[in-house]
């Protein structure tokens, strides 16, 4: 299958407050592959994240997504393939004037004419999947912050993203939660979608399709490949 | 000393300078914007939708009220004067020079920029404290198409609809206040008729100009203010008192030139 993402020797150095530095990103992830990427310490997935997804640019090397160059896209093309792009950040962050499920479906709602009901039978269907009854309506400052992460997580997975880059999903997902992230993943993979999953803490998913899953880590802001067996 | 004055003086042509020229920009940019048929998806329209509830049909009540307390005045004092000269006869002209051409568009304006403009810029500031623009640039969706350019067009909309409102009511409660301090004519049809004799084509095209023009001003002016924060809380109030200043500036500004070029 065609490469969905590729990291061409990626470098991104910044010395503000919340991003940090990343150097030699390199990796190719293909239509319905995996990568899962460790992380020493939170704050260090947000260059390589935001790379990712086009919102900054490298110093060196390149990201493509879908084969495009994000730095050759004009901003209303960048805008377009975001809107394909599923993610969950370690902390979602909300819309506060309008309710979870309009957030939910915000990214659907505006690049799709999709009707309303199929939507919000999508989004519910995959919040029974996550252990919710439904998506909540209404606004998120009343909802807790479990079923917060958990529609965070729906926001991803609506519509059918071409990538998916979880952040720290595991702590959105109590126990059983590799089965209900294997059982959101299998069908964006079958469907030719790639997914991004970036753990922390040492935590590692053992996913049923664990042989397909490449992992790598970030120490101390370099990549590294992580060979099977966890030697790196 | 004057070299520092000089100095200073410099400085400060040059930063406003450079505020009206990003204004400028970033006006063309969401007109341009605005005029394309795909940016317009059922979120932008909503949008839109939702500041011409807030801006135009939640103000109606205190537009209402400033309405009958400015045609009140302004048939008291008109009556009041034009008396004194035997020209009771001119009152409709004189609430048309008035109300028409210079104070409704104004007040409404005024009325805008301080109960909308002020819930703008704070709502946009703290989404920028909450992340929630980042939020909306990772789903794809352009926070100039999502955020700026729905205000902007909701704020015209409702200025221009406002003012009209505005006219109506305030016509009507002077001929009211007319019929009340027995002055006047107490026909409602020779009324509107003095009223409508002196209008020409140009107020109409004048009236548009004073309410749509400084409407998308206020409301652009208000997003900037509340978008180019760097993200910490103390300084949203910082960007309101900005934003209000701003707003009124231009808005007495464009009102004047304006009049100058359709009267003078």
């Amino acid at each position: 299958m065609s490469a969905i993402l590729q990291f061409e020797n990626a470098t991104y150095t910044c010395a503000d407050v919340r991003t940090s530095s990343v150097e030699g990103v390199s990796f190719t992830l293909p239509g319905g592959g995996l990568v899962q990427v460790e992380v020493d310490r939170e704050g260090e997935q947000i260059p390589f994240v935001e790379m990712a997804t086009g919102l900054i640019v490298p110093k060196r090397g390149r990201v493509r997504y879908r084969g495009k160059d994000w730095c050759a896209c004009s901003y209303a093309e960048q805008t377009q393939l975001r809107g394909r792009i599923g993610s969950l950040s370690a902390e979602p962050v909300w819309l506060a004037n309008q309710t979870v499920l309009r957030n939910v479906l915000l990214k659907e709602r505006h690049h799709t004419a999709r009707g309303e009901r199929e939507l919000e039978a999508e989004a519910d269907a995959l919040a029974r999947m996550v252990g919710l009854e439904c998506v909540p309506r209404v606004r998120p400052d009343s909802v807790s912050q479990r079923d917060l992460g958990r529609a965070g997580l729906v926001r991803a997975f609506c519509g059918a993203p071409a990538l998916l880059v979880l952040v720290l999903p595991e702590r959105h997902l109590g126990t059983g939660g590799e089965q209900i992230l294997e059982s959101l993943l299998a069908p964006v993979l079958a469907r030719g979608g790639a997914a991004m999953v970036v753990t922390g803490d040492g935590f590692q998913w053992n996913f049923p399709v664990r042989q397909a899953v490449d992992t790598y880590r970030v120490e101390g802001g370099v990549w590294r490949r992580q060979e099977k067996g966890g030697a790196s | 000393m004057i070299a520092k004055w000089i100095s200073r003086t410099g400085a400060d042509v040059i930063t406003r300078s450079r505020a009206a020229f990003l204004t400028a920009a970033v006006l063309w940019s969401s007109l341009k914007l605005a005029v394309r048929s795909r940016s317009w998806p059922r979120t932008v329209r909503e949008q839109i939708g939702k500041q011409i509830l807030f801006t135009g049909f939640e103000a109606l009540g205190l537009t209402a009220l400033i309405a009958v307390v400015a045609g009140v005045s302004v048939v008291a004092q008109g009556q009041l004067w034009l008396a004194r000269f035997g020209q009771s006869d001119m009152l409709g002209p004189l609430l048309i020079a008035v109300l028409f051409r210079e104070a409704g568009p104004l007040l409404v304006n005024f009325l805008v920029i301080a109960r909308s403009g002020t819930a703008i810029v704070t709502e946009l500031a703290t989404m920028r404290v909450h992340r929630e623009v980042e939020e909306l640039e990772v789903e794809g969706v352009d926070p100039m198409l999502f955020l700026v350019m729905p205000r902007m067009i909701g704020v015209a909309v409702s200025v221009f609809c406002l003012t009209m409102f505005f006219l109506f009511l305030s016509l009507a409660t002077g001929f009211l206040a007319s019929l009340l301090m027995e002055s006047g004519t107490r026909d409602a049809f020779v009324y509107i008729e003095s009223i409508l004799r002196p209008v020409q084509p140009r107020d109409f095209t004048s009236l548009l100009l004073k309410t749509t023009l400084p409407g998308l001003l206020t409301g652009l002016i208000c997003c900037m203010e509340g978008l180019m924060i760097k993200g910490v809380a103390t300084e949203v109030p910082q960007a309101a008192t900005r934003a209000v200043v701003r707003s009124i500036s231009t808005l007495l500004l464009v009102s004047a030139l304006v009049s100058v070029l359709s009267y003078m």
